[in-house]
Parts: structure tokens; C-alpha cells; sequence
């Protein structure tokens, strides 16, 4: 058997430059779009006419983090977790309690947070992962139902159902994120980071592989891709991100109460996902748009908000199956079919 | 080929059983580094069985695998194919949402090494790495002649044409031992000839094929040794002439007579 060094030994025929030229450039420009919109969005503080508007800025990228991870996690990997608002919830129990109890620096909170979400990802992952099938989606769906239980009942520690109070803002020696413009940069650089990681892992022979799994577990084994190790870097690592966003909500609104880290919102995070498009890179950041402003746009509806908001969905999933993402591609294949 | 060159794959007392139906019993052969060894048999023999024994996507239930003399019988399928056993699938197993390039490109996996936290950096011997890995893969559309194909959706191939397409994704991992599962079945009498003459082509550089195939002319034609299964035993194995001619072979093909 060959050693891996002959990763690069030519195998026959001339090598088209041109066409991988081109190819290069393609995948630079996914990357150069990115870049482009992140810069554009670091203008919402500015043109913010009050705190509220930036506020909505900041749930926008911080459900962005959310969403483009599972996004990762279900489209590209094929695996579904029912408790990402769970890790979420965790990540913004972790970083608040560290503040508000502990009285540790603030700061701390964003690596402790990841750390917490991602380890207890591990805990479910190495056993639920081993098994073929879904028993992520179970075993998260547990772990979720646990943790609800535990935010409201650890009184002592979450505050129970009155919420946790007390967290301290994030502060530059004396100056104090204290405001929704202050809190901004803070939230759009670590967004930016995740996205960007997310882009360069699916564009990597590590994202190839995690495809690959979803597609035809049998053809990767063959092609010697441990899948379970996969399964498990693509869970704990979206964990982790699920954890960095709950301490940036925890640090944000300085709060954090347990209906919002619910099994519902677990729920309504894997429709975002299938909204936006899953397995499109550009479906989380539309999913992370509806999940933001759906409820701000139906607010005047009251109590008709849930039935538009569903029937909405339904009607997007029936006629675009590739979400809103893949709603241009539905267009284009009716263009198709139906040019006069 | 030479008569004594030294034993690649060795097949020991091997059985499968599933629940009462014995689909391969106390199988013994050899597969000897650069031969073209093919199995054959009629419908139900255990052919398919046997590889996928061999590949690790079923557990045999008795007898041992050996390759380049280590036991892999206790390996997962993804170990086995780090030791150099690629293969290809009568079903296809095309990861048809990745265009044509992608394919061949998971297929370079085990021959190349960088992991999660480079591929998210980005690091300069990633991106290296990765035109090292699109390199190669061009290079083996090139061989298989499915260049043209390579930005397409893998969805897009003929039946035939993904066939080839499983070649070079089992290829890319520059493997030992190829175990093709049929893969001339289904595609017109030319593209069986061209599967032929690429399998030859393989097996002049150096690659040590096992291969299922129903196509007699084919088998007879490429093959050094042929193994007969019948009922999940070995009825024959040797030479394609002296398999031709083994009435045993004629009997389990012609229905003569009950080998039971």
C-alpha cells in the first residue's frame, strides 16, 4: 500500500488549467460575497435610528449563529438535533450565572459557554452518534426536555421562571457595553467568525466528507471516512457555536428567562433551517431573517400570529422544497417548462 | 502475473448466515497481487454477499479476511478501505448531490490528512493540500473520459457513465485491491468493451483486481482466475479455460443436475 505522500503523484493526461482556474475563482467569490455582506451589516448601528432597530440587528445575527450551525448540522451532515435551543440555553445560563453568581469577569463567559454547550454535546453524541438512525433527534430531544425543566427549577442558581437578573454587561475597562449599539460589534464580529468558519469547513475536504455521509453512508465508509467521528465534530462544534450565542444573548439583554430555550424553539429552529433551505449556505441567513422578523412583522396580528406564520411556512415548503434558498432554482426550472 | 507472486487478499473458512439461509458456507480462495480474479455464478450464489463481506458492510458469521497478511475481518468498512480496499457498488452509491469532480474528490479522503480545525483556518497546507486532491481527481476524470462532466451534478450521468464514475472515486484512493461489484452490468456491449479494456489498462500498472460480473465474454476475456459460487460454495476455481469446461460449472449454470 502506497503511502500518503503519493497524495500528489500525477496519474495520467494533461491538466486543464484553465477550467481549475476558473473553478478557484468561483469558490473565492462565495467568499468575497460574504465578506462584502458582513461588511454592509456593521452599518446597522449606525443607520439604527434607536435601540430597538440595532437590538433587532443583534437577535438577527445572534439567530444567525443558531441557524447556520444546525443548518451545517442537518443539511450538510444529515443529522437532526431537536435540542439546539437546549445548547443555546446552556451557553446563556453558563455565561450569565458566571457573571451575575460567580461574579467572574464577563468576558469570560463567551469561551466558558462554548465549552459548556460542546461538552455536553460530547455526552450525548458519543453514545447517540455509535447508532445508526435517528437517535440524535431523540436523545437531544431528552437532553432539551431536561434542560427546561433544570432552567426553571434551580432557582437558586437561574432564577427560576422570573428569569436570571444581575448579569454584568461586557466592559473595556470602564466602558461598559451596556447599550444595544455598544453590544453590536461585539455580536457581528463573532457572527462573522462562525460564518466564515462554517464556509471554509463545507468548501474542505472535511465538509466534502460530512456531505458525503449524508448522501450514502455506505459509499463513505467504502472511502474510508470515519463517519461517526464526523457526525460528532459537526455536532459538538454547532454546539459550541449554539453556546457562543447564548452568551452573547445573555450579554445583550443582560437577562435570560426559560421559555426562550424551550423544545418549542428547538422546533422552530429546525423549520428555519428547512425555511431557509437546508444545505444551501445562504438559507441560514434567509431562516435567520424570518426567525427574527416574522414575529416583529405579525406582531399587530396578535393572536393570528402562530396560524400566518405556519400557513406561511407551508405554503414556502410546498412550492419551493429547496426553501427560500433554493426558490430561485424552482423559478428558473418553471421558467423552463413553461417559456411561451 | 507471475504463478508464485505473493497472496493480496486470503479468504479463510468464510460463512455468512442469515437467519436459516446459509448465503456463503467454508468458502476458501486466494486473490495474488496483480491478478484479475473474477466470481461468478448464477443469481443467488452469494457473489454480492462475499464483497460485501469483504468490504465490511456485513459481518461474516464464521472464517477469516486477510489482506497484505492482517487480519481485517474485525475492522469497520472504513478501516478496511484505509488499508488500501476500494470498491464500487452494483447499486450505485453516487453522492448525487456533489457535481462530478466532488465525487472523485471524497474518493482522494484517505489519501490526504487535513482535519477540521485547518480546513476552518484555512492554513496554507490545506489549500495546497486541496488543489493537490482537485488535481488528482482531473487527472482521473482525464482516464475514465469523463473530463467534460467534471462541474456537472453527479445526478446529471447516464446509468453507465456513473458507473465509471464509481471507478474513479474508488481509483482516487489509489487502493491495493479494487473490488468491482458488476460493473459492466446494464450498459451497451461498447461501453462493456471500454469497461474491459480499462479494467486491462488498471491491471497493466500495477492494480490487483476482484470482480463480480454476469458478462461471460468479459469475465473470460480480462480474467486470470475465476472463482464459481453456487448456493454460497465454490464449485470451481482456475484458468478460464479450465472453468469452461468444469462440469460442475455447466451443471449449476445449465440446471443439469443438484449440486445439493
Amino acid at each position: 500500500m502506497a503511502k500518503p505522500s503519493d497524495a500528489v503523484d500525477p496519474i495520467a493526461g494533461p491538466i486543464n488549467t484553465a477550467a481549475r482556474d476558473e473553478r478557484g475563482r468561483a469558490l473565492m467569490g462565495g467568499r468575497s460575497l460574504l465578506f462584502i455582506f458582513w461588511l454592509a451589516l456593521l452599518a446597522i448601528p449606525l443607520v439604527g435610528l434607536n435601540d430597538y432597530l440595532v437590538s433587532l440587528g443583534t437577535s438577527f445575527l445572534i439567530n444567525l449563529i443558531l441557524i447556520a450551525g444546525l443548518n451545517v448540522l442537518i443539511g450538510y451532515c444529515g443529522q437532526i438535533s431537536l435540542g439546539h435551543a437546549g445548547f443555546y440555553g446552556l451557553g446563556a445560563y453558563a455565561a450569565g450565572i458566571l457573571s451575575a453568581k460567580l461574579g467572574l469577569n464577563p468576558w469570560l463567559g463567551l469561551p466558558v459557554a462554548c465549552l459548556v454547550s460542546a461538552i455536553a454535546a460530547l455526552v450525548i453524541g458519543i453514545p447517540a452518534l455509535r447508532l445508526k438512525g435517528h437517535y440524535l433527534a431523540m436523545a437531544t430531544l431528552g437532553f432539551n426536555a431536561i434542560l427546561a425543566v433544570l432552567f426553571d427549577q434551580l432557582v437558586s442558581w437561574t432564577g427560576g421562571p422570573n428569569g436570571l437578573l444581575g448579569v454584568k454587561p461586557l466592559a473595556f475597562g470602564s466602558f461598559a457595553l451596556s447599550s444595544q449599539a455598544r453590544i453590536f460589534p461585539i455580536v457581528w464580529l463573532c457572527a462573522g467568525l462562525v460564518m466564515f468558519a462554517l464556509l471554509n469547513l463545507i468548501q474542505s475536504r472535511v465538509g466534502r466528507a460530512i456531505r458525503a455521509i449524508a448522501t450514502s453512508q455506505i459509499a463513505a465508509d467504502s472511502l474510508g471516512i470515519d463517519a461517526f467521528r464526523y457526525k460528532l465534530i459537526v455536532f459538538v462544534l454547532t454546539a459550541g457555536m449554539a453556546g457562543l450565542a447564548g452568551s452573547l444573548y445573555v450579554e445583550s439583554n443582560l437577562y435570560a428567562s426559560p421559555e426562550s430555550f424551550g423544545f418549542s424553539s428547538s422546533i422552530l429552529l429546525v423549520a428555519m433551517v428547512a425555511l431557509g433551505g437546508w444545505g444551501r449556505y445562504g438559507g441560514a441567513i434567509l431562516g435567520a431573517l424570518i426567525y427574527t422578523g416574522a414575529p416583529e412583522l405579525l406582531r399587530t396580528f396578535q393572536d393570528a400570529q402562530l396560524l400566518i406564520f405556519g400557513a406561511g411556512m407551508i405554503a414556502v415548503l410546498l412550492f419551493f422544497p429547496g426553501g427560500l434558498a433554493g426558490a430561485g432554482d424552482s423559478i428558473a426550472c418553471l421558467w423552463q417548462r413553461y417559456r411561451p | 502475473m507471475s504463478e508464485r507472486a505473493a497472496t493480496l487478499l486470503d479468504v479463510r473458512g468464510l460463512a455468512c448466515r442469515f437467519g436459516g439461509l446459509q448465503a456463503i458456507a467454508d468458502l476458501d480462495f486466494a486473490v495474488r497481487q496483480g491478478e484479475i480474479k473474477a466470481i461468478i455464478g448464477p443469481n443467488g450464489a452469494g457473489k454480492t454477499t462475499l464483497f460485501n463481506m469483504i468490504s465490511g458492510v456485513i459481518a461474516p458469521s464464521a472464517g477469516q479476511i486477510v489482506l497484505s497478511g492482517e487480519a481485517i475481518d474485525r475492522l469497520p468498512s472504513f478501516r478496511r478501505a484505509r488499508r488500501g480496499l476500494s470498491r464500487t457498488f452494483q447499486n450505485l452509491q453516487i453522492f448525487k448531490d456533489m457535481t462530478v469532480l466532488e465525487n472523485v474528490m471524497v474518493g482522494c479522503h484517505t489519501r490526504s490528512q487535513c482535519g477540521t480545525v485547518q480546513a476552518i483556518l484555512r492554513t496554507p497546507h490545506s489549500l495546497s493540500e486541496e488543489r493537490a486532491i482537485r488535481d488528482r481527481s482531473l487527472e482521473l476524470l482525464a482516464k475514465l473520459g469523463l473530463s467534460e462532466r467534471a462541474d456537472e451534478p453527479a445526478a446529471s450521468l447516464s446509468f453507465g457513465e456513473s458507473k465509471l464514475l464509481e471507478i474513479a472515486r474508488a481509483l482516487a484512493a489509489a487502493p491495493s485491491l479494487l473490488l468491482l461489484d458488476e460493473p459492466a452490468a446494464g450498459v451497451s456491449h461498447n461501453a462493456a468493451l471500454r469497461v474491459g479494456e480499462l479494467i486491462r489498462e488498471l491491471n497493466r500498472d500495477g492494480l490487483t483486481v476482484l470482480l463480480v460480473e454476469h458478462n461471460m465474454g468479459l469475465v473470460m476475456d480480462i480474467s486470470h482466475s475465476i472463482l464459481v459460487l453456487d448456493h454460497g460454495r465454490k464449485i470451481a476455481e482456475g484458468s478460464p479455460g479450465a472453468v469452461r469446461n468444469d462440469p460442475a460449472v455447466l451443471a449449476a449454470y445449465l440446471g443439469e443436475d443438484d449440486d445439493a
